[in-house]
């Protein structure tokens, strides 16, 4: 064994490297290798062992078996600080800084050097600078609160907070699932600084796009084991997919609408309109937001973060107040303060982008998750049938696949994917005509995302007029048949997807968003 | 078909193992404060050995009597801490009550049931005071029932004048100074003779406030745990923009848990009238939210909401009073038994964090 360890840079080396939870096993005799100067990017599905590899090198949990040597090393981390301690360094899914404190402070929060216990804000803002700047990102003004900063920005802050610990080796768990593209590609910018820099960078990401762009090698994780890790160059996208799901996807999307030729850019005969917005405006965003959704169609709005895609689809809901316009729900007005108890009940649903935060109450069950809106059909005056609502959950659990022990499991345990087909159960069951989806793919796996195509898909395909907001690009084109871009609470007129290129949607998204560069990397 | 359902693996009866096995960890879960209760008494019983007054039935009865108020109070507060709000006014509320029930009948002359139904509706409208005060104005429930403690207090006091309000004896029925009685009054025993001996056994077997706490609970738990109000009400405590999301009318149920933490409170209200036979007292209780909020989170209530069980509360509320008739018995003087309280309520809370930690690692997927 040891006669390999002879590092010509430096090397994590993962041996043997087993976990199990109980019954299941997490992980099981894995053998990896993480160089310096390399960005090893991990894909999986949700539940493939990649977060509990993450863990195990950032000294969160301990291996059940195996071994890990660092830089020859043995590398038996106690916890995350000693792993940071020796160069481990790990940042989040969710973002771990205080939101209330300065960037600087964030950056040398636990690292201040200091004398006698004061703490030197010379030293530390010089440091915080050195640091910044060495990740291009030397304009950064340092006394601003974190939390005025936008998710990318702060993305940059913790990977800045890492390199104040000297870390040589980076796992970034998700980084880009909640950034704009114009901010997942100056992340990659920064990715390539730090490896041309000798960092080693362990990259998780459900985007194989991303993971084409900045990867040099690819590990294929599923079911606990590695598949396969290789060069990128070895790899394309569609033995990647294969290996992930272990079955090979003939095609993401599901079959869309066939448009007559005689359709053009700019107006086109939809058929029976279901949802009608007329300059709508909301207390911020939106400023006025004017379209249509036809039955049977799927609508999709782009746009950066920020852009008021969120707000709008909000105050549609009347979870925020709307200032001015009119909207109509299968052809009924309405009226412009009315609750979102009574807009569900005419016909309007909403999968929250937030899935912890709003979409689900996560600590209760998957049956009380699903019925909430709903539980007045399972009741007779006021009292719930619990039989019958089991039956209502259980049909669901069945019927879309959600994996879990039973319906009276809580929320919390599910993975991503599940959660997701919990919160889109509801929507389902509220069987309103318009439904709204935010973000209905954020951090779920490859085969649980082409399941919610396929279930959106069939919505419209019922008769249901539907819109789907999200940031991934390829997900709207393959997905919608009309789509709108969102720009600074404005949206564009809508075409149908084929008449769009990728370069104007973007363009259009980016406009007047000065400072914001954006490459485009698609097909 | 039938092969199906003999196979041991099969997937139905996998599942249905796991879910005897999460049922077997739910029932551990909410059996823990029950657990808190013996051991308490357990503790006490033998730090009182020599002395052999503890564990009498004359003691038990007494204590099962002194949580009556707590219990009735903590039932409503149940409800709000699972709904995720506090009220730290129901200390208040309690004397409110009683002064205005006082007050009905020495300056207003009305009879018993007339003036206990005015303090029920002085302790609901309370709540509902509260309830509206929170969701309209958006204050957090702290800071809105910390202001009302000292309104309904200074209330209680302005009205009453500064000094307990003697109820008149000729309006008095029998019953009031039965009703809190640790043994059963003449009243109840004449009533009780009426009824088949079996009936008459159980009637008795505790003092009617007693029977009244547990009936009360009786109808709470039935409210949270098989209407749609109840579920609605976890999942505003739960995470309230998911609730809003949903359409819940989220203001709505909020103003109807406070105010029916203020109908129950009043209730405990008319039983401390009843306790001091027939005195309105504008300082009494001072200092019971704490201990009303204890037995909530002692019986399993969590204060960042979407928690908290109905039986637990009750076991909470006797955790409470066994403490303090315990320490009496057991000659501890009145400034250790505070300290030793104070002690044992953020253990009993520390030990249910770590079981029911352990319980949902044992349920995790």
């Amino acid at each position: 064994m040891t006669s390999e360890l002879q590092p010509p840079v430096m090397q994590l080396i993962l041996r043997d490297i087993t976990k199990r939870y109980g019954a299941t096993t997490a992980l099981s005799g894995l053998d990896l290798d993480i160089n310096g100067g390399e960005c090893l990017a991990i894909v999986g599905e949700n539940g493939a062992g990649k977060s509990t590899l993450l863990k195990i090198i950032s000294g969160q949990i301990r291996p059940d078996e195996g071994e890990l040597q660092f830089c020859g090393e043995e590398f038996k981390p106690g916890g995350p600080r000693e792993a940071l301690r020796k160069g481990v360094a790990i940042v989040h899914q969710e973002l771990c800084l205080a939101p209330h404190l300065s960037v600087e402070a964030n950056i040398m929060l636990g690292r201040e050097p200091n004398r006698f216990g004061w703490r030197s804000g010379r030293q530390c803002r010089l440091m915080a600078r050195s640091i910044l700047a060495e990740l291009d990102y030397a304009d950064l003004d340092l006394n601003q609160s974190v939390s005025s900063l936008s998710p990318g920005v702060r993305q940059i802050v913790e990977i800045a907070r890492a390199l104040a610990s000297n870390a040589r080796v980076l796992l970034l768990d998700e980084p880009t699932s909640s950034l704009t593209e114009a901010d997942t590609e100056r992340l990659f910018q920064v990715i390539d600084r730090l490896k041309s820099r000798g960092l080693a960078i362990v990259f998780i990401s459900h985007a194989l796009d991303e993971v084409d762009r900045v990867a040099d090698k690819i590990a294929v994780f599923r079911d606990g084991q590695l598949v396969r890790v290789a060069d990128k160059k070895n790899w394309d996208r569609n033995s990647m997919i294969a290996a992930m799901v272990g079955r090979s996807i003939e095609d993401l999307y599901p079959q869309r609408i066939k448009h007559s030729p005689h359709e053009t850019q700019e107006s086109y005969d939809l058929g029976e309109v279901l949802f009608e917005s007329h300059a709508v405006a909301g207390r911020k965003l939106p400023k006025k937001v004017s379209f249509q959704v036809a039955k049977g169609r799927i609508f999709g709005i782009a746009g950066l973060i920020g852009s008021g895609r969120t707000e709008m689809a909000r105050v549609i809901m009347g979870l925020d107040p709307q200032t001015v316009g009119e909207m109509k729900v299968s052809g009924r007005v309405i009226h412009i303060r009315e609750r979102t108890r009574n807009r569900i009940q005419m016909g309007l649903g909403l999968l929250s982008e937030d899935r912890a935060g709003e979409g689900l109450a996560v600590n209760r069950t998957i049956e009380e998750n699903m019925l909430y809106p709903t539980y007045a059909r399972s009741a007779r005056f006021g009292f719930i049938s619990g039989a019958k609502s089991r039956q209502r959950a259980e049909n669901w659990v069945q019927k879309i696949g959600v994996k879990c022990q039973s319906a009276r499991q809580a929320v919390r345990y599910l993975s991503g994917g599940n959660q997701q087909k919990v919160a889109l159960a509801r929507l389902f069951e509220q069987n309103g005509d318009v439904m709204i989806l935010d973000e209905p793919t954020r951090g779920v796996d490859v085969g649980a995302k082409v399941e919610i195509y396929r279930m959106i898909r069939q919505k419209a395909d019922e008769g249901r007029a539907v819109v789907v907001i999200s940031s991934y690009l390829p997900e709207l084109m393959g997905l919608c048949d009309d789509l709108a871009v969102m720009n600074a609470g404005q949206l564009s007129n809508a075409r149908p997807v084929e008449k769009w290129t990728v370069e104007e949607i973007m363009g259009l998204a980016t406009s007047g968003h000065s400072g914001e560069v954006l490459e485009i990397n698609h097909e | 078909m039938n092969k199906i359902e003999q196979d041991p693996n099969s997937k139905t009866a996998v599942r249905q193992r796991l879910e005897w096995k999460s049922r077997i960890l739910q029932l551990l879960a909410s059996g823990g404060p029950f657990a808190g209760l013996v051991l308490t008494v357990l503790l006490f019983a033998w730090l009182t050995r020599a002395e052999g007054t503890f564990l009498t039935e004359f003691n038990l009865r007494t204590i099962a009597v002194q949580s009556v108020i707590v219990g009735l109070s903590a039932l409503g507060m149940t409800l709000v801490v699972i709904a995720g709000g506090i009220d730290l006014s129901v200390g208040s509320q309690v004397a409110l009550v009683t002064v205005v029930t006082g007050l009905m009948g020495r300056d207003g002359g009305y009879s018993m049931p007339v003036c206990i139904l005015a303090g029920l509706g002085v302790g609901t409208l309370c709540g509902f005071l509260n309830g509206l005060t929170i969701d309209r104005l958006g204050l957090l429930p702290f800071i809105v029932t910390l202001g009302a403690l000292q309104v309904y207090r200074g209330g209680a006091k302005l009205l009453a004048k500064n000094t307990a309000v003697y109820f008149p004896t000729e309006l008095k029925p029998k019953w009031l100074s039965e009703v809190m009685a640790i043994e059963s009054g003449p009243g109840l025993q004449e009533f009780a003779n009426g009824l088949p001996t079996p009936f008459r056994r159980i009637l008795t077997a505790v003092p009617p406030a007693v029977w009244l706490l547990l009936f009360v609970a009786f109808v709470v738990w039935i409210l949270l745990r098989k209407t749609i109000w109840g579920r609605y009400v976890v999942a505003i405590g739960s995470n309230e923009a998911t609730a809003r999301l949903c359409g819940l009318r989220v203001g709505l149920i909020k103003i109807s848990v406070y105010t029916l933490c203020g109908l129950l409170t009043a209730m405990a209200g008319v039983m401390q009238f009843a306790e001091m036979n027939g005195t309105g007292d504008p300082v009494v209780a001072s200092g019971l939210e704490l201990e009303v909020i204890a037995a909530v989170v002692i019986g399993g209530g969590s204060l960042a909401g979407g928690e908290g069980a109905v039986l637990g509360t009750l076991v909470g509320a006797l955790v409470m009073r066994v403490l303090k008739s315990g320490c009496v018995h057991a000659g501890i003087p009145n400034a250790s038994q505070d300290i030793l309280i104070g002690l044992i309520i953020v253990t009993a809370v520390a030990v249910d964090k770590f079981r029911s930690r352990l319980a949902s690692r044992g349920t995790g997927a």
